[in-house]
């Protein structure tokens, strides 16, 4: 059970910081797979 | 267009269930303190729904829910699963909770499911069906049983 003498709401921030650079990481990687197949796609018609 | 599209339905979608994963890892394995509301209604809430086990079931949702979201896996089943969730967390942090980030946060994953409902809209428009006739499991499994 939990103890509900203690507010204890900056928790909160950890899940924030959590969600929040997960989910800047995927977008960075999408991000950057999408720019890596444009280049890819771009030099071979180039060749 | 279509890429800002993409990127946006992609950080709502991990940053929403990244935030109920670990909200509901942190129930269980107690990583952290359980967040308690300040507020003394919010804090009632909390402590009725410990007590009746819904809280508990809450966060059952909150992992499966957002196990799904950061998977990119039945991304529509996981969004519906946590909307009771999100909208209950929704009213207790935005007119209850006295602290502002608290109350950002709440508005801010109301509007990420929002975003995300509308980003996968196609999956729902089939329960807008106004004049909808039974199809029953049963009969949706057998070979050759989907129909009407």
């Amino acid at each position: 059970m939990v103890d509900l003498t203690s507010a204890n709401p900056l928790v909160m921030t950890h899940f924030e910081l959590i969600a929040a650079v997960t989910a800047t990481c995927v977008l960075l990687i999408a991000v950057a797979t999408d720019l890596w197949h444009a280049y890819r796609s771009r030099s071979r018609r180039l060749d | 267009m279509q890429y800002v599209e993409k990127y946006l339905l992609l950080f709502a979608r991990v940053y929403l269930g990244a935030f109920n994963l670990a909200s509901g890892i942190n129930f269980f394995f107690h990583v952290w303190p359980q967040p308690i509301p300040a507020d003394p209604l919010g804090a009632a809430y909390m402590d009725v729904t410990l007590k009746l086990g819904l809280f508990q079931f809450a966060k059952v949702l909150e992992l499966v829910g957002g196990f799904c979201l950061v998977a990119d896996a039945w991304v529509p089943f996981g969004l519906v699963l946590l909307f009771p969730v999100t909208v209950t967390i929704f009213i207790m942090n935005v007119f209850f909770s006295p602290m502002v980030h608290v109350v950002i946060s709440g508005a801010r994953n109301f509007a990420f499911h929002c975003l995300l409902f509308g980003g996968y809209f196609g999956y729902y428009r089939g329960m807008l069906s106004a004049a909808a006739t039974p199809r029953p499991l049963w009969r949706t499994l057998t070979k050759g049983g989907r129909h009407g």
